[in-house]
């Protein structure tokens, strides 16, 4: 104990225990019993998830916990079930009803939001510990209602500032216990990542431009096609079999350019935004560190998204733990002084919070 | 008595403290911790239940809570004092292969099932709820939408529009819902030559359908075809049945918050156009036994099919792509109108 002065660091890395083939069997219950309860199961279902997940995601070798009630989250579901079903119906009742509809949705809005990260806050803990969240109603009206309008009216160049706003109002307003979480972030570290993606993306618009306006003139492709209709080309390739070849090359090549062009600026600003994010985040005098790697996720995203296609969704466990492993290890915590006293520290502090909250709104409302 | 040990909390602090727990028979709960002791009733704690092979927690009335890892003995506790009975049974399930597996089967089976028949009986329901005045305004709304958006007045001449007009009541005059039926004529360069059906009996029909058409019955297969549609509720139907299908296949590929992502879209855009598949063929079948039933060549119907589509004998070689069409292969309609020929 002593050897903690009160300026050195101790790093705790978050670690996640979850395993695919246990998971995998839970999952597959899970959606049995939900389809054979009619969609009843599914609120047990996502608490046992969420159980599994957050159990199993340990820091300082302690284990998180989630609280939600099954039959809370259940009376949510069937509030929104039936919203969704008055509101896909009312446009062939009268499209006035579905316009008001939509205008008295706006204001409830901001109240929605808050309530649902409230509620995930609030049924999250650690040591016996809750989180809690206490954004305020005008605070998220401007975020979420307001700053839309202004990105709108920049055609997105406010875009970034809004990404901040969102990720400062959800990080700023939450506390474990009694210590608040504090964003540090600021809105040129924002700017950076979105023209980083900018420069990412001309660079590839640069690649297929080159790849169109040169490569493909140099092949005399229209030379072998009188015109590019599709019967053309389906013809030719029927005809002759290494015209065929090339051609499903040529395919494949173009898909793949197209994919990726649209994949790797989203893989992108997803890593970097959470490294942003974590490395900026303090909780008191303790701060957090991010370590995702961009070509680690894209290696991950891409192979789970062809392993889920492959095996016809059955590989969906699989790919959850894989990913929720890899994004939770990618986090540490480092604490400032004794780390037994990181702890103890919120002790003296904590106090009883509202039970009031809306236990209905356990929507996922992400970071 | 059965003993195990666990971390314990106190409610108020974040503290850990390592203690020893007895449960006894009896209802009650000794925690021995390095300095202190502890006792509670086990009627007033709650203990959670088993989720894979996680830690356990044990949550008391006061805030406190206990952490454990001795699954097996907490099982033991809880089903004698009769506690989670029910998640005991799901867990039993998960750890078990071949249920798992057999769970896996009837996921199959249940999904085929429930977009076969579940999400088509529960909107046939739904719609024979629907009194018939909000039907006729859903097809009056439709209808003036369309007025609003895509189709102008009829460029037909009066008497030619009374003229069918008059034989349209010639031929569908004994059905049982006649006096709902109204037919609307009007010109439209984005639908073509088109007929539509709307909820509650509202009929549309294109100048260039009219034009296209060779002769009068050629129309009425047309119209008794889109009678079907009416006849069978399939615009209500539909309504029901799309929104029934986009939430089951939320529920079963997400939570519903989840329902405008791709993964759930496509497969939900699937199974839509598969329902307005299996529509457009029971209207078909309405029209061949109306047709036949009035001495008319149900292949009439076929003819005027083919000519909407005078490259059907191109079209007929993509069938690949049937599956994403909202309409049947014509080449298969054209065909089924000549297995109904007397």
């Amino acid at each position: 104990m002593n050897s903690h002065s009160l300026d050195s660091t101790t790093d705790f890395p978050l670690q996640f225990n979850g395993k695919s083939g246990e998971f995998f069997k839970i999952w597959i219950v899970n959606i049995v019993l939900s389809i054979l309860t009619l969609g009843i199961y599914s609120a047990w279902a996502k608490v046992r998830t969420r159980r599994y997940f957050y159990s199993n995601t340990l820091l300082m070798n302690s284990p998180f916990d989630y609280l939600a009630e099954p039959i809370k989250i259940l009376k949510g579901r069937i509030i929104a079930f039936a919203i969704l079903i008055i509101y896909s119906i009312s446009p062939s009742i009268s499209p006035v009803l579905q316009g008001g509809l939509l205008v008295l949705f706006v204001p409830l809005l901001p109240f929605i939001i808050i309530k649902a990260l409230n509620f995930n806050a609030y049924n999250t803990a650690y040591h016996n510990i809750r989180f809690n969240f206490k954004g305020r109603y005008l605070q998220a009206l401007w975020v979420f209602i307001g700053l839309p309008f202004i990105v709108a009216l920049t055609i997105g160049l406010a875009y970034p500032y809004f990404t901040r706003a969102r990720k400062k109002f959800i990080i700023s307003n939450m506390a474990y216990g009694t210590s608040s979480f504090e964003f540090a972030a600021t809105t040129g570290q924002f700017y950076q990542v979105y023209l980083k993606v900018l420069a990412i993306l001309m660079a590839l618009a640069i690649v297929i431009g080159i790849f169109t306006y040169s490569y493909l003139p140099s092949l005399n492709l229209e030379s072998i096609l009188p015109d590019y209709q599709f019967e053309n080309i389906l013809k030719l390739f029927f005809l002759s079999i290494p015209t065929f070849i090339f051609g499903l090359f040529l395919g494949l090549l173009i898909i793949a350019i197209y994919v990726t062009s649209l994949i790797i600026p989203f893989i992108y600003i997803y890593t970097a935004l959470i490294n942003l994010v974590v490395n900026q985040t303090r909780l008191a005098e303790h701060h957090f560190s991010g370590h995702l790697q961009f070509g680690k996720m894209l290696w991950l995203s891409v192979s789970s998204l062809l392993a889920i296609m492959c095996s016809f969704g059955l590989m969906i466990p699989w790919a959850m733990i894989r990913m929720t492993r890899y994004r939770i290890e990618s986090i540490t915590l480092h604490v400032k002084g004794n780390p037994d006293e990181f702890i103890a520290a919120e002790t003296q502090k904590i106090q009883a919070i509202g039970e009031e909250i809306g236990d209905i709104f356990d929507l996922d409302i992400g970071l | 008595m059965i003993e195990i040990t666990a971390l314990y909390y106190d409610g108020k602090t974040a503290t850990q403290f390592a203690v020893k727990c007895r449960f006894y028979e009896q209802g009650k709960l000794e925690i021995q911790g390095q300095n202190f002791t502890l006792h509670y009733l086990l009627h007033d704690t709650q203990i959670s239940p088993r989720i894979g092979s996680t830690c356990r927690s044990i949550y008391f009335k006061d805030g406190g809570k206990l952490e454990s890892f001795a699954n097996d003995e907490l099982d033991v506790i809880a089903q004698y004092f009769k506690q989670n009975t029910y998640q005991a049974v799901v867990h039993k399930l998960e750890q078990h292969l071949p249920s798992a597996i057999a769970a896996l089967i009837m996921t199959g089976g249940l999904i085929w099932a429930g977009i076969e028949y579940g999400v088509p009986l529960l909107a046939q329901s739904a719609a024979s709820a629907v009194p018939y005045s909000i039907e006729r305004k859903i097809g009056q709304q439709g209808l003036a939408s369309l007025d609003e958006w895509l189709v102008k007045p009829s460029q037909l001449k009066k008497d030619r529009q009374l003229q069918l007009k008059h034989t349209f009541a010639k031929y569908f005059s004994q059905l049982p819902h006649y006096a709902q039926y109204q037919l609307n004529f009007r010109s439209s360069p984005e639908l073509g030559a088109n007929a539509l059906a709307f909820p509650g009996g509202v009929l549309l029909i294109t100048d260039d359908l009219i034009k296209l058409a060779k002769n009068d019955e050629e129309i009425i297969a047309v119209l008794a075809h889109e009678i079907g549609h009416i006849e069978y509720r399939h615009g209500l139907r539909s309504l029901f049945q799309n929104s029934f299908s986009a939430l089951f296949m939320a529920g079963l590929l997400g939570d519903i918050s989840s329902i405008s992502s791709l993964s759930v879209t496509l497969p939900t855009i699937l199974v839509q156009t598969r329902y307005s598949r299996q529509f457009e063929l029971e209207a078909d079948d309405y029209a061949f036994a109306f047709l036949t039933a009035h001495h008319i060549q149900p292949q009439v119907f076929a003819t005027l099919l083919s000519r909407l589509e005078p490259n059907s004998s191109k079209t007929a070689h993509t069938n690949e792509f049937d599956y994403l069409s909202s309409h049947p292969n014509t080449q298969e309609r054209i065909a089924r109108a000549k297995n109904h020929a007397f």
